[in-house]
């Protein structure tokens, strides 16, 4: 019996060191043996923002990213280990999470933030920051929002929480967007809302769809390759997907990009698909059997096979 | 950590109170709305109404949001919620590991374990082995389908109406639909676990 086919998979780069991974995956899945992919790169405690320039391990056929975000965990064994359910948990464990949470729910309306400039934020903060805590990642988020806007001086919290106070003149909110924010914000704290505002003014309101202004260019069924780099700086595309080959499953519609909306650069809408992915295209020899996943991705992260 | 976190939380709000940016009356109403009016009761109403009326069953799978909306249900981190129902071949799942994507008008803020690291990294790779540790194991047959929320899409796990339940009304159902079995993690009650819990 012939040996099986490779797929010629054109490299067209060093650059596209998953494609050529995958191309030779039946001595690839090695790299596999510890559940996940590593990366074991050291991460700048100063900045979490990575070039993302994937390197080739000749020695092993195992990728790693430069300087992974603590933020993209999905398959990185380095995160491994057990779950640990609380029974009982209350919503706030702390008086200080609620607050916080309360807060954020306030100024990013007032601040005409979106959730991608947010989670943009919690990427960029000290690893130690982002992996402390789920509050305390929202807690860093938006002080460092607040500076960025001009509402707080660097330094300004420090200062107040050592008892000093800073006088610095900052940039204020005028009465009428503050009543405007508060109308707001009480307007979504309803236990049921009238049918036809939770079907159809709240999702327009709240979320990102938007009519296209072309088709899509893939259909369901289609096979597809993520590409084999995630965009930079910010992005929804996993890294345990990128260059992996999957199936179109779904088409949710036509939303903004977040890596547009999350830096405030222009994008038309963009198709949203559904992609399927075998467990073993994923994670090779380590893969549990009869177990697939499926992501959300933009038509810019696909390519057609 | 805690406590020099509560004081610069305190001292964060004092100053956004003092410079009139934030209204903390505002802030209290938030957090009581999702300490009392959203939770997985919410969700575990929109299953026992799927599992009574196949009519709305098929217009929940069809487009989850409208569906839920029928109940009174939408707001922020629920604009585009999709039903997927597990069947007797497919067992769902649902994990954000990019952050801690999770549909809150039906389910509420999510639990800690699920914005773990653990969770999160390990969800994707090994659901097999994750479930059985958390007290769900699947024979092999079963198809496990792992949903990683990256996007709009906020998933919501239908499982399989529980045997024994013929005859019961939708008030009596909702009380089987565990938060967890609508995360993928766990299997509603049974009548007799339900009497007895």
């Amino acid at each position: 019996m012939a040996p099986p086919a490779i797929t010629a998979t054109p490299i067209a780069s060093i650059a596209e060191p998953v494609a050529s991974m995958i191309s030779t995956r039946g001595t690839a899945s090695s790299c596999h043996r510890h559940r996940g992919y590593r990366d074991d790169t050291p991460v700048s405690p100063a900045s979490n923002t990575q070039v993302f320039e994937p390197v080739l391990r000749v020695k092993t056929r195992c990728y790693r990213r430069a300087m992974a975000a603590p933020s993209d965990m999905g398959g990185r064994a380095e995160f491994f280990g057990p779950v640990i359910r609380e029974s009982d948990e209350p919503v706030f464990h702390e008086r200080w999470e609620g607050r916080v949470f309360g807060i954020s729910n306030f100024l990013l309306p007032l601040l005409g933030r979106n959730t991608d400039i947010l989670r943009f934020g919690f990427e960029q903060l000290p690893r130690e920051v982002y992996l402390s805590s789920y509050y305390r990642r929202w807690l860093g988020g938006f002080e460092k929002l607040l500076e960025g806007a001009g509402y707080l001086a660097p330094g300004e919290v420090d200062a107040r929480v050592a008892g000093r106070s800073a006088s610095a003149r900052r940039r204020r909110v005028s009465r009428a967007r503050l009543a405007g924010t508060a109308r707001l914000v009480r307007s979504l704290l309803r236990p049921t809302f009238p049918r036809w505002f939770a079907g159809q003014v709240l999702p327009r309101m709240l979320g990102t769809s938007r009519p296209a202004l072309r088709p899509g260019r893939f259909t369901i069924g289609d096979d597809v390759r993520v590409r084999g780099t995630r965009a930079q700086p910010y992005t929804r595309q996993p890294g345990y997907v990128t260059g992996k080959p999957g199936v179109i499953v779904a088409h949710l519609g036509a939303t903004l990009l977040p890596d547009a909306k999350a830096v405030g650069r222009h994008a038309l809408p963009q198709h949203l698909y559904t992609v399927a992915f075998r467990a073993a295209d994923l994670w090779g020899a380590a893969a549990e059997p009869d177990t697939e996943v499926r992501v959300d991705l933009y038509e810019s992260y696909l390519e057609a096979t | 950590m805690n406590d020099a976190t509560a004081a610069r939380v305190e001292a964060l709000e004092a100053l956004l109170v003092e410079k009139r940016i934030v209204d903390p009356t505002v802030v209290d109403e938030v957090i009581d709305h999702f300490e009392t009016n959203v939770g997985p009761l919410n969700g575990a109403k929109v299953i026992a109404r799927a599992w009574t009326d196949p009519g709305y069953m098929q217009r929940l799978l069809a487009d989850g949001t409208r569906a839920v909306a029928e109940l009174g249900f939408g707001g922020p981190e629920g604009h585009m919620i999709v039903a997927v129902p597990n069947t007797s071949t497919v067992h769902n799942v649902v994990v954000c590991t990019l952050c801690s994507c999770y549909p809150w008008p039906v389910l509420g803020l999510p639990p800690s374990w699920y914005k773990s690291p653990a969770y999160r990294s390990r969800m994707v790779a090994q659901p097999r082995a994750v479930l059985a540790e958390m007290g769900l194991e699947l024979p092999r047959e079963v198809l496990i389908r792992v949903w990683d929320s990256s996007a709009e899409a906020r998933y919501l796990v239908v499982p399989e109406r529980p045997s024994g339940t013929d005859g019961m009304g939708e008030a009596e159902l909702a009380r089987l639909v565990t938060r967890d079995s609508m995360i993928g993690v766990g299997q509603p009650l049974s009548p007799d676990a339900a009497r007895d819990g």
